[in-house]
């Protein structure tokens, strides 16, 4: 577990954030047809309007979202939110024009496709499960094995990446130059003569950060009202709690501690079939700065060990945070379970796979009976799932020369 | 900069072909140098990262994370005090208003217009001494029709260098990558490695034929493959695997897969033509017509003066007034791609250009705007359509191009000639007498991918 803000927030601060939000909501909302947004209120507190009890000191109460995390230099407007919208759908940000971040991030698959391991551009493959885009940001680092510190630098490595958009930088400047509604947006929002890269990236990632699940039904139970979970879910919810221990990690308002730990998840076995997948799998080594030896060596994912080049980090990955879990199936960093029951199934057994080092020590048998299993699911199904938080494709801006991507030239 | 291989890795602006993409963009090096470390100005910076590279490791290279250990240890011993200041010097102010532009001396050579095809022999393809490899051949012309060298497994070498075409695409412009339309008429490989430069814009050294192939498997225009991946693709089909080994002793990597298939390039070469037959005392080798046509080419006409030698080319620049179509530009993914290309290599104003600068971009030297590459002559009766651009559809309309003194805005000085309709078309016939008869050259069967065990070496 790591750090989290333990600190309840003071009263009157929250009292105050209350009225600049329903403020802001009033004036916004209209203009954003995806969740709702706040914004930040600058107090620089990680805001809750309502707190579980905490049943043990060592985990952040669960809670409800605070304020929307924003970084001073990319405040989020209503332009920027729309702006980046359309960057997520345009696939003339990648390479060969073929692909946006909305292939792989559809939002009516929660925001991450539901192969267990996500495809690249044509010809080659991805090596992981798609993470979802929804409360990222809430996030406090990106990727399975938090291997960037801002969106705005996940986002890029996501349109350039060889295994993702590998779109060349330049290029990507050039053909947003070449697209007039873009360079209106871009010069009306951030004052360039012609769009920037890092200005795109400020934008696409603002849009990421209003896509938020404000209201599953455990919002509400939380904000006290008690039937709004079923006798199920509110028995899930003692077990995550309790005796299951799941809020050891999975705890805050994002069900995440934003910490690395090795469960020890069973190996995909599509590496062990797939060429594509085995040569990303060897590509990633180097891309993420491995040595030789471990690019020589290793028959699996390690993790956090990528970014620390610690052998205690092998095999950890980040803490998914759990609002909308039932949405973004398949589960895991290689996506080895394709369904909620699979994985508190696994936790139960306690049995970690293969091979896999510093595997956490609260992967032990829990010895959960089934109807606890069923009750922890049905609290993870229906208490953390409200209304998918859902956009559609916009109408994409054309090039000068008035065609639309992909359209016959 | 260019000899110590820098752009291998590094994208640099002013170095020809300088576009990889394994180190750190250094376009804006002269900017960030002075930010990475506290206390330490960029030209500092810019030292230290050469000779000990592991002591800070940049953020942000084009495929990620920038991996420690991966630039060359080397330079601290291969690079002399002199030739190390020159470098930084130049580094230190890219990205900065004091950016240096530099000067191609090899290339903008002054025209011998002395020299006359009569000369002609086919030299012998630069082999530094050693034999051609047969199975390094082999092994490049698998290679070359691969489609698994690009990025999206969407283009091979021979997608845009067909054999059955001469080598060309019979284009007026090259398709590039997909989404980016490239702005340039795809020239034909044939007798690449006797070419002193190499593009239509002179930015490839043709006695480095690796680095040429780098440059098209590396470039966001050509086939934008990210290179760690490419060799990936390459190490997962057995049969290479096997072909590398018997070829270089060892598993591939990317400089081998260079190097193979510039040994493959290096075989494409033309033939005898009837125009050698003739030279070489078969004077019924050539048509009545192409005989004038070749007195024509040396004399009235003054072909000669650039096309001499045994290519029939004096590997000289020059601006004859082809110009570009601006229409080109009304196409905007081609006009992005164009405009990427000339911003990297620091064209100032490059947004505003609509004409192709030819080498300018490469030397910044007013007397190169709008030049290219005088090319060879050989195989032209089947590398159509011609010029940097694909203007000019048939020979016919290339002869009457210069006929007519050649286009507007040229620094040539071409003379109109005031050819008869019966000399351009005795022009013609030369011109055509100078394609030999090509070995057809089939696509390999490719051998598939197999299966890896994880971490076995
Ligand atoms: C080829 C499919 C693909 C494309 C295209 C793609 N992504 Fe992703 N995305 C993934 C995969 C797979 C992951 C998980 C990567 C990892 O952890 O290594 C991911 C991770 C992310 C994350 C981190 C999620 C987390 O929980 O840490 C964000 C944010 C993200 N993508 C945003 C984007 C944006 C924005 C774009 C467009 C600019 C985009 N992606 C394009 C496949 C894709
Ligand atoms: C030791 C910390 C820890 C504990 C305890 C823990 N988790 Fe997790 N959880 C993680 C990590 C880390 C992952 C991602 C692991 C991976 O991908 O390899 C994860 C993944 C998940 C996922 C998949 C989410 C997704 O989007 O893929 C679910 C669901 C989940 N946990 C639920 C639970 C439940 C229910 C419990 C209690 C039975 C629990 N977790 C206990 C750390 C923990």
């Amino acid at each position: 577990m790591t750090d989290g803000n333990k600190a309840a927030p003071h009263r009157s601060v929250l009292y105050l954030f209350a009225a600049v939000l329903a403020a802001v909501l009033v004036t916004f909302a209209v203009f954003v047809p995806v969740a709702p947004f706040f914004f930040d209120d600058g107090s620089g507190v990680d805001d809750t309007t309502a707190q579980m009890e905490a049943q043990d000191l060592g985990f952040t109460p669960l809670a409800q979202l605070g304020a929307i995390p924003t970084p001073i230099d990319n405040p989020i407007t209503p332009e920027k939110v729309e702006l980046g919208r359309l960057l997520f759908f345009d696939p003339r940000m990648s390479g060969d024009g073929s692909m946006s971040c909305n292939s792989c991030h559809p939002s009516d698959q929660g925001w991450s496709v539901d192969t267990a391991i996500s495809f690249g551009p044509p010809g080659t493959s991805h090596w992981r499960n798609v993470g979802s885009v929804v409360n990222i940001a809430y996030a406090t680092s990106y990727n399975w094995e938090g291997s960037k510190k801002s969106l705005e630098s996940q986002n890029s490595g996501a349109w350039g990446g060889a295994v993702a958009g590998n779109l060349d930088k330049a290029l990507g400047e050039e053909r947003l130059a070449e697209i007039p509604d873009y360079v209106e947006r871009f010069a009306d929002i951030f004052g360039t003569d012609t769009p920037l890269w890092d200005d795109a990236l400020r934008a696409v990632a603002t849009y990421q950060r209003t896509l938020v699940s404000r209201n599953v039904p455990f919002d509400s139970y939380l904000a006290g009202d008690q039937t709004a979970l079923g006798d199920q879910a509110a028995a899930g919810l003692s077990l995550f709690t309790g005796k299951a221990g799941c809020v050891s990690c999975h705890d805050g308002a994002l069900l995440s501690d934003n910490g690395f730990h090795a469960l020890g998840v069973p190996q995909n076995d599509e590496f062990l079939t797939s060429p594509l997948r085995q040569i990303t799998f060897r590509y990633e080594q180097w891309a993420k700065g491995a040595t030789e030896d471990v690019y020589r060596t290793t028959d699996q994912d390690l993790g956090r060990y990528y970014v620390t080049h610690n052998q205690v980090d092998k095999g950890k990955f980040r803490t998914p945070g759990l609002r909308d879990v039932c949405y973004t199936k398949p589960y895991m960093h290689n996506g080895i379970f394709s369904t909620l029951d699979q994985v508190v199934e696994f936790y139960n057994n306690g049995i970690p796979g293969d091979g896999v080092e510093n595997v956490d020590p609260l992967m032990r048998p829990l010895g959960l009976t089934q109807p606890e299993v069923d009750q922890i699911v049905a609290f993870l199904a229906e208490g953390l799932c409200g209304d998918p938080v859902t956009d559609t494709a916009p109408e994409l801006p054309p090039y000068r020369d008035g065609t639309l991507p992909g359209e016959e030239r | 900069m260019s000899e110590a291989g820098c752009g291998n890795c590094h994208a640099i602006p002013g170095i020809p072909g300088a576009a990889g993409t394994i180190g750190p963009d250094l376009t804006t090096i002269g900017t960030q140098a002075s930010t990475r470390r506290p206390n330490m100005d960029a030209a500092t910076y810019i030292r230290e990262s050469i000779v000990d590279p592991n002591s800070f490791i940049a953020p942000e290279c084009p495929g990620g994370a920038c991996p420690p250990g991966v630039m060359l240890q080397t330079f601290a011993q291969t690079l002399n005090p002199t030739e190390l200041d020159t470098i930084v010097g130049y580094l230190a102010v890219l990205g900065t208003p004091d950016a240096i532009p530099l000067a191609l001396s090899a290339v903008s050579a002054p025209l011998d217009i002395s020299r006359t095809a009569e000369t002609l022999t086919i030299p012998a393809v630069p082999t530094d001494g050693e034999q051609p490899d047969d199975a390094q051949i082999a092994l490049g012309r698998y290679l070359f029709f691969d489609e698994r060298l690009s990025g999206n497994n969407s283009l091979s070498c021979s997608s845009c260098h067909q054999p059955d075409r001469s080598f060309t695409d019979g284009r007026q412009l090259s398709l590039g990558f997909p989404s980016t339309a490239y702005f340039r008429n795809t020239p034909t490989l044939l007798n690449a490695a006797r070419s002193d430069r190499l593009y239509r814009d002179g930015r490839m050294d043709g006695d480095d034929l690796p680095t040429l192939v780098r440059d098209h498997i590396a470039e966001a225009h050509f086939m934008s493959a990210d290179g760690r991946l490419m060799v990936e693709r390459i190490n997962q089909v057995p049969r290479y695997v096997d072909l590398f080994v018997e070829v270089y002793g060892g598993e591939p990597s990317y400089g081998r897969v260079l190097n193979s298939i510039a040994a493959y390039v290096r075989e494409l070469n033309s033939g005898e033509s009837p125009y050698d037959l003739y030279l070489a005392g078969d004077k019924g080798a050539m048509s009545e017509d192409a005989i004038a046509g070749l007195e024509l080419f040396e004399g009235a006409a003054g072909c000669s003066s650039c096309h001499s030698g045994p290519m029939l080319s004096d590997d000289s620049f020059a601006n004859t007034g082809v110009g570009t179509d601006p229409a080109m530009l009304d196409d905007s993914e081609r006009a992005a791609t164009f405009r990427r290309f000339m911003r990297t290599l620091g064209m100032p104003n490059y947004r505003n250009l609509d004409t192709d600068v030819g080498l300018y971009a490469l030397t910044f030297d007013d007397a190169d705007w709008g030049s290219f590459r005088v090319p060879g002559l050989r195989e032209v009766d089947s590398t159509d359509p011609y010029m940097h651009d694909g203007s000019l559809a048939t020979l016919a309309e290339v002869v009457s191009f210069y006929n007519d003194g050649g286009g507007s805005g040229q620094t040539a000085g071409l003379p109109a000639l005031g050819l008869n309709a019966t000399e351009q078309e005795q022009l013609v016939a030369f011109l055509q007498a100078l394609g030999s008869d090509l070995p057809e050259v089939e696509a390999p069967q490719l051998p598939p991918y197999g299966i890896n065990a994880l971490g076995a070496g």
